[in-house]
């Protein structure tokens, strides 16, 4: 009589995510980084209204407040990839940026990604348009810091095999 | 020939016996009057509020409500209530009344209400429970996102793939 062998348990295996999902996730951040500038911008410009300031002042202001937008913007991505790895949108997905190698994220990498993500965006998106060819589902930000988009704990499955 | 006759041949002792029976029972009717008047005039007098009072101060009513309480009597009387749809009847005819909209009303129009349901609204447990929905709501929305921009995902690449006439290479190898 054959031994029936039991079919190994079929185990959850994180997978890369694609283009669609991604760009959700960072549809969500850009939306939050804006909606915190603009509360910002609208506060400082309410004070500014009732205060009588030179013109050069002004636009010392304008510029300053500028230059915070790209830190808060840079130090938004670069802090959340570096420390856990999900930004609000991508936890908001269950997905996470990690390295190729590695759990953590080092800061310098995660600048590196975020240099690659504008890099990505020059060439009329194309460099996000190789997400959708790589094997691992990488973009030029990706390729550059060399980092992965993975699937986090508790992710979202597609649904049947069939489909994906 | 029964005995009866023999005894008493013109029926003196039936007719005596009959008009003592009558007699009787006017008698005990009348008494039956005079004590309900009697009862009347007595709870109509100014005595018998503090006669009550009385009574209902002494420990025989204490007892006598304990007993009441205790006994079957209260139960015996809520089945028989419910057996024979007393409640039902009392409610239908209180909403046909109006008096059932007249209470509702009134009730929507005192503060106390209102307080009692902010005092509600604000206890930790609704407050919990509501939280806990919105989170739960939230998670079903982005799961059902995310389900849908992962299949939307896997035909974007296929499609691209096609375009490229690139082989149909695994979407999800595990990563290293």
């Amino acid at each position: 009589m054959a031994t029936v062998v039991p079919a190994p348990p079929r185990t959850a295996v994180p997978g890369y995510v694609g283009l669609v999902t991604r760009a959700i996730a960072f549809g969500m951040d850009a939306a939050l980084i804006n909606l915190v500038a603009i509360a910002i911008a609208a506060i400082v410009a309410l004070t500014f209204s009732v205060l009588s300031l030179p013109k050069d002042l002004h636009t010392v202001a304008v510029a300053a407040g500028g230059a915070l937008y790209v830190v808060w913007t840079v130090g938004y991505f670069v802090t959340f990839w570096a420390t856990t790895g999900q930004t609000p949108g991508c936890r908001a997905m269950h997905i996470r940026v990690r390295p190729t190698h590695g759990e953590r994220l080092l800061p310098r990498r995660a600048l590196l990604r975020f240099i690659g993500l504008i890099l990505a965006a020059l060439p009329l998106f194309a460099g996000y348009l190789l997400i959708l060819v790589d094997d691992r589902r990488r973009g030029l930000q990706d390729r550059i810091a060399r980092t992965v988009v993975v699937e986090h704990d508790g992710a979202i499955s597609a649904g049947p095999p069939s489909a994906r | 020939m029964r005995l009866s006759t023999v005894a008493d041949p013109l029926g003196v002792f039936g007719r005596a016996a009959r008009a003592a029976r009558h007699g009787a029972g006017v008698a005990v009717d009348r008494t039956e009057i005079a004590a309900i008047d009697l009862l009347g005039r007595a709870l109509a007098s100014s005595r018998a509020e503090e006669a009550l009072d009385v009574v209902l101060r002494s420990p025989l009513a204490d007892r006598a409500v304990r007993s009441v309480v205790d006994g079957p009597l209260i139960d015996a009387a809520v089945q028989t209530a419910v057996e024979r749809g007393v409640v039902e009847r009392i409610s239908a005819e209180l909403i046909a009344s109006g008096a059932a909209d007249h209470v509702i009303d009134q009730l929507l129009a005192s503060d106390e209400l209102w307080h009692v349901v902010d005092e509600i609204a604000r206890s930790p447990s609704v407050t919990e429970a509501i939280t806990q929905q919105s989170f739960g709501f939230a998670d079903q929305v982005a799961g059902e996102v995310g389900r849908r921009s992962r299949r939307a995902d896997d035909r974007l690449e296929r499609a691209a793939r096609r375009l490229l006439r690139r082989h149909d290479a695994p979407l999800h190898p595990e990563p290293s």
